[in-house]
């Protein structure tokens, strides 16, 4: 599928035309003439006189026709959507629709920063003859996830040699890449702690009707005599029937504390903020449990506080992809707990996965809230190993050193308080957290 | 860069072509020279290239009065072409950004015309120097016509340019 952006600069000649404007080579080719010529004249020197000839003869050569409309610029996308690491491509044409060449068209394009594109950053000039059309092609490489835009283009060009210019910044001519995250290996093979409808893929710790098999037991009122189990029956001489555990859907809910950015990302190549560890994260565990056919809603907790409802099956999939590429961190005063997090919002029975740093004071408060209202909680630290803060003096070392303690602290004070707190590493992270929430959902609770 | 370069050389040829030789011979004078030379290249979009001009035509006038220089067709035309081509080199050295990447075929485009213009200057520039020196009465009545002639064609053609560049309504 390609992408068309066109800014039309020859569309109304009249008022286009008054973009053309002189340069100062223009004025400087009518000064010196008419110096040369008058320096000659008053002290009767031919060979002054002649000096000018060339600027003359120039100037009135080249402007014996002059352009009245300025370029069409259109900008054109192979593909505007794209994984992070994928090749960016595309072309940047101008048209001259004028009976007048230009002797020189500059392009530059404006060029989001994660787009490796080192050609195409760089103004390209080039020579349009009348009624002809020169393509640039774009090549680069889409670093990191995220909106990507290329264009504008700002575009000069230059006519009857130099004497006359013309500038515009062609604002529409914009092509607008979506650039979805890697998702990172993820596959948790234990169930989750709370199911929630009857159908669904994951074997759930309530007996059901259909299912994984769950043991053998004694018939009781209310066992259909399909599920006897005759073999047993037989050999017991008592009525005995197999019993199943039920397959439930689950419902997952993503939290994502994006209050902070942290850490040195150079896109996909190489290192991860913050922010790129947590929507690569959300991805892979969005597809993870959608492929399941579970249902998958997402929270940003900041101050944008948005939401995304949830839903199930490969469209929510893409819907989640969609969501977390506005994702953005700050706002880390006011990110309003109940407006995101508040109990009309979440599902009672939901798994909550929350995707936090830690740096943020307000991110532990947060899942001691969501931990002491009972729901099924798991912590996954995002933030990178290898953070560290910018060398502010003499004592920054010992100053991180002491914050790093006191996240510990805090991961500590949470793990006491039954918050698993696991660290993001792709495939399988999650099982022993999710086994543990499990049993502790299982198992008797007492009043509150 | 290349442009800029080009500009510098042209603007050199003009400098070492215009001013008397006893000024070239100092370290000082030489020195000069390249710094004058050196300002239409870092600063195309300035008033260096009308001064680099200006300056040029008044050490050549200096050069051919004061000293005996003599004023031969071949330095009249090398004079007038390679100040010709530090204008029109500065004119798109001014407009390109600095770190633009350009086209072979826009810089061969502008020196083909810059030097088309050139030749056909110096073959008017020869006519005339050839025909002034058969006058007798020597070349002031000479100059008197052909600068008033090249003025009454520059004020038609100015005239034009203010017409055609009006805004339509």
């Amino acid at each position: 599928m390609s992408t068309v952006a066109t800014f039309r600069g020859a569309g109304t000649r009249g008022v286009v035309g008054q973009h053309w404007r002189p340069t100062r080579a223009l004025g400087r080719a009518v000064l010196l003439t008419g110096l040369l010529v008058l320096g000659g004249v008053l002290l009767g020197r031919v060979d002054v006189v002649l000096l000018a000839t060339p600027f003359a003869l120039g100037a009135a050569w080249a402007l014996r026709r002059r352009p009245q409309a300025l370029p069409d610029v259109e900008v054109t996308a192979d593909r505007t959507a794209l994984s992070e690491g994928e090749e960016v491509t595309g072309t940047i044409s101008a048209v001259n629709a004028d009976r007048t060449g230009y002797d020189a068209l500059a392009l530059r394009a404006a060029v989001a920063p994660w787009v490796d594109a080192p050609a195409i950053r760089l103004p390209q000039v080039l020579a349009v003859p009348p009624g002809e059309a020169v393509d640039l092609a774009v090549s680069g490489t889409a670093l990191r996830w995220g909106r990507h835009r290329l264009g504008p283009v700002h575009v000069t060009a230059l006519a009857c040699d130099g004497l006359l210019i013309a500038r515009h910044h062609a604002s529409s001519a914009t092509v607008d890449y979506a650039v979805y995250p890697i998702t990172e290996p993820f596959d948790a093979t234990e169930t989750v702690p709370r199911a929630a409808g009857l159908v669904g893929q994951h074997r759930s710790r309530r007996p059901g009707e259909v299912g994984e098999l769950a043991g053998v037991r004694q018939f009781a009122p209310g066992d259909r005599l399909r599920r006897v189990d005759w073999r047993v029956s037989l050999r017991t001489r008592q009525l005995h029937v197999a019993a199943t555990l039920s397959d439930r859907d689950a419902e997952v809910v993503l939290v994502l504390d994006v209050l902070a950015d942290a850490g040195h990302g150079e896109g996909s190549a190489s290192g991860a903020t913050v922010l790129d560890t947590t929507v690569r994260a959300a991805a892979a565990i969005a597809e993870h449990y959608l492929q399941h056919g579970d249902r998958v809603a997402m929270v940003e907790y900041s101050r944008a506080a948005r939401r995304l409802r949830p839903a199930s099956g490969r469209r929510q999939y893409l819907t989640v992809l969609e969501w977390l590429l506005d994702t953005s961190a700050g706002g880390s005063v006011g990110a309003a707990y109940d407006q995101v997090l508040g109990p009309h919002l979440l599902s009672a029975n939901a798994l909550t996965v929350v995707l936090t740093p830690l740096i943020d004071p307000s991110a532990a408060a947060m899942l001691a809230r969501l931990t002491r209202a009972g729901r099924s909680v798991l912590a996954v630290d995002t933030l990178p190993p290898d953070v560290a803060p910018p060398d502010l003096g003499a004592h920054t070392d010992v100053a991180y050193r002491l914050w790093r303690l006191e996240r510990d602290n805090t991961i500590g004070a949470l793990r006491e308080h039954g918050v698993p707190v696991v660290s993001w590493a792709g495939a399988g992270s999650l099982d022993l957290v999710l086994r543990d929430l499990s049993r502790s959902a299982s198992a008797p609770r007492a009043g509150r | 860069m290349l442009v800029r370069a080009g500009v510098g050389v042209a603007g050199l040829i003009a400098l070492l072509v215009a001013v008397p030789a006893p000024a070239l011979t100092t370290a000082y004078g030489l020195l000069g020279v390249v710094a004058l030379a050196a300002g239409p290249a870092l600063a195309p979009d300035g008033h260096w290239p009308s001064a680099l001009v200006l300056v040029t035509a008044g050490g050549w006038l200096v050069a051919t009065t004061l000293w005996p220089e003599p004023v031969t067709v071949w330095r009249v035309l090398a004079l007038s072409a390679s100040l010709y081509l530090v204008h029109t080199l500065a004119a798109l050295a001014a407009a390109l950004p600095s770190d633009a990447m350009v086209a072979p075929d826009v810089v061969v485009g502008w020196l083909a015309r810059a030097v088309a213009v050139a030749v056909v200057a110096s073959l008017l520039s020869a006519a005339v120097l050839a025909g002034a020196a058969r006058v007798s009465t020597g070349g002031y009545q000479v100059a008197t016509v052909l600068g008033l002639a090249v003025a009454a064609g520059l004020a038609a053609t100015l005239s034009l340019a203010a017409r055609r560049s009006a805004p339509r309504s």
